[in-house]
């Protein structure tokens, strides 16, 4: 898949492939973290739309039943087993308004509580009409407004509209935005879910689930997923791929590579996480260390069953709080999950010691082809992502130059220190 | 910046050896900045392009005289043979000594050091030793055993660009910060056996070496 990205953010123009691992490096404040917030919000709004658009015309049933007439608890007719009924009865189809009438009619006849049929009729007959495309465009609009704070579109440019295109083989996607709207084209549907990994400290709202609320949309996703698995860990194993009769083998390559670094296990108890350390001590997740944070997340996510084969996972400055010796598992694991689970990975990272390592495991792993790397540049209003001098040679530049800098400086400070010696014995 | 000359008795030693094979021009010729010697053709520039400079002898050059030389006398020893082919020894693009007769033998490449690189470079490494033991036992000055004085004396320094070489310049950077040097997998085998030391430096460590040395 190519992703498109036009006057998002700070970004002019990105066009990156995603076919195994992309890495972005670029300075600070450059556009790369929208990459990953753009890949996120594209997969999670348009992965699942027509469910979420089902459950939303559900929602909507259910507003204007309950506005239609005075039910009252335990008193009358139950509104939502009629606002289900009524709802159930338009998705069988219904030819014009006189027959949304009739069946509405025919439903709340021998209710208890009046109701405003015309009203009703005329709100729901409203509804049936919106075509899906624009019922899909208004939730594209309303999520990326939320991710992105409103401020969808380039201000540094003079564009008018900022476009998301994902190109796929049989097919593209467009998510096209204006200040007030957004229109959404899908020729290819999305099947698979995005996860978007920042900062490790999230994992403590495993314990604190009350306050997930307070996380953003982007912090959240990973926290609720996890947390609503929970339930199911116990009782429906054929949803986790870790324990797939298939998987087996790849399982155990990935656990093992994993348990390098998270040598214990996790436990629940009491509806709250605890890494047992290997001595058997129960730590509360809150407060084992970052680095180890970073790999618990991803070993939830696997252990719940929720990462699953051709999902995509988004990793912004993963290494951020690893020790080298631990960005070199973590960008094994990393590499070995794409393999094994054919995912979809996009990273954003300052690190050559993370970059050369991921450079490395693709090769052993015997997928050199599956490693795309580009580099942030400047451009007019803001930076630009695509092929354009891209070469992992450039990205290695950028991020070992500081490292080479500070030594040169070191070098003309000592040799001025010699010459003000000499200087001195003169 | 004022470049430097060598001044200690062994490099004068090897200059006056490597006088006696050549007219004065040609000797002059020999004898060049480190910019120089690291120039590459094929790009129309030099691996090393920093202050301070050293003069240092330019050894593939004086491999040319000294082939050319040689191919002069096979031919008249040789007056009906046709075809005769002139041999140039290998050799190392800048030969200096320090103070304390330490042999530092340097090749620059501007390229990326890959195995097949590093390869190629060991005609040169041996070859270079070979032709400089040969100018010193042909003026006079032998060594009573070479090998023996190669493996106490003698180093062999690769210099690398390092925008080339990005991964081996931070290898490099790392190990010289911890006060060693880095040393390819491939070329440990000839520590100890041929010559004292092998490593490899970008120009900013060679750089840091032209300081240092007297």
């Amino acid at each position: 898949m190519r992703f498109v990205l036009d006057n998002i953010g700070k970004i002019t123009h990105a066009d990156v492939k995603l076919d195994g691992i992309t890495v972005i490096c670029g300075e600070n404040n450059t556009g790369k973290s929208t990459v990953g917030k753009a890949l996120f919000g594209y997969f999670t709004s348009m992965c699942d739309w027509k469910r979420k658009i089902e459950e939303s015309k559900q929602s909507y049933v259910n507003t204007f039943v309950f506005q239609s007439g005075e039910f009252e608890p335990f008193k009358t007719a139950d509104p939502y087993r009629l606002s289900s009924q009524t709802y159930n009865a338009i998705k069988n189809g219904v030819k014009d308004k006189a027959q949304l009438y009739e069946i509405i009619n025919n439903i709340f006849k021998d209710c208890d509580v009046d109701i405003n049929t015309e009203y009703l009729t005329d709100k729901l007959y409203s509804m049936m009409n919106i075509s899906e495309n624009l019922l899909l465009s208004e939730y594209a609009m309303r999520y990326f407004n939320d991710l992105f704070s409103g401020n969808i579109i380039n201000i540094n440019t003079k564009a008018q509209n900022a476009v998301i295109k994902a190109i796929f083989r049989n097919g593209t996607n467009i998510v096209d935005f204006t200040v007030n709207k957004c229109i959404a084209l899908q020729e290819e549907p999305i099947r698979h879910r995005a996860y978007y990994i920042g900062d490790p400290f999230v994992l403590d709202y495993l314990n604190k689930p009350h306050y997930v609320n307070i996380l953003s949309e982007i912090e959240r996703n990973v926290i609720e997923t996890v947390l609503k698995s929970r339930e199911k860990l116990n009782s429906d194993k054929t949803d986790n791929i870790f324990d797939t009769v298939t998987n087996k083998e790849k399982v155990r390559r990935v656990r093992s590579l994993l348990s390098r670094a998270y040598k214990g296990s996790t436990v629940i108890k009491n509806d709250r996480y605890f890494y047992k350390d290997e001595e058997g001590n129960d730590i509360d997740f809150r407060s084992i260390s970052t680095g180890l944070k970073a790999f618990a997340l991803i070993e939830r996510l696997l252990e719940s069953g929720k990462l699953r084969q051709e999902d995509v996972l988004i990793l912004d400055e993963p290494e951020i709080h690893l020790h080298p010796e631990w960005q070199m598992l973590y960008a094994e694991l990393i590499v070995l999950l794409q393999r094994e689970f054919d995912l979809t990975i996009l990273i954003a990272t300052h690190s050559f010691h993370f970059l050369e390592s991921l450079k490395f495991f693709t090769e052993k792993y015997g997928i050199p082809e599956r490693g795309n790397f580009y580099i942030t540049r400047k451009t007019e209003g803001g930076y630009a992502i695509d092929e354009e001098d891209n070469t992992l040679q450039s990205l290695m530049e950028s991020l070992s130059q500081p490292v080479f800098d500070l030594s040169d400086m070191k070098f003309e400070f000592e040799m001025e220190q010699n010459h003000e010696d000499e200087d001195d014995t003169e | 910046m004022k470049m430097k000359t060598i001044q200690n008795e062994h490099y004068k030693k090897l200059c006056s050896a490597i006088a006696s094979y050549c007219s004065e021009e040609e000797a002059a010729n020999c004898f060049a900045a480190m910019k120089d010697a690291s120039y590459d053709d094929e790009n129309k520039t030099s691996v090393y392009e920093f202050d301070p400079d050293m003069e240092v002898l330019k050894l593939d050059d004086f491999s040319q005289i000294l082939g050319a030389a040689h191919h002069k006398v096979i031919k008249s020893k040789y007056p009906d043979e046709r075809g005769l082919q002139q041999h140039t020894p290998s050799a190392v693009d800048a030969v200096c000594i320090d103070e304390n007769n330490n042999w530092y033998l340097i090749e620059f490449k501007n390229q990326k050091i890959d195995s097949k690189v590093l390869g190629s470079v060991k005609k040169k490494m041996l070859g270079s030793l070979w032709l400089l033991f040969h100018t010193y036992s042909l003026s006079g000055n032998g060594m009573d055993d070479i090998t023996k004085f190669a493996r106490e004396k003698v180093t062999y320094i690769l210099v690398c660009s390092r925008a080339k070489n990005r991964s081996d310049a931070m290898l490099i950077h790392q190990k010289e910060e911890k006060g060693e040097h880095y040393t390819p997998n491939s070329l440990y085998g000839y520590i100890d056996y041929y010559f004292k030391d092998v490593y490899v430096y970008t120009e900013a460590e060679l750089r840091s070496f032209i300081a240092k040395f007297r």
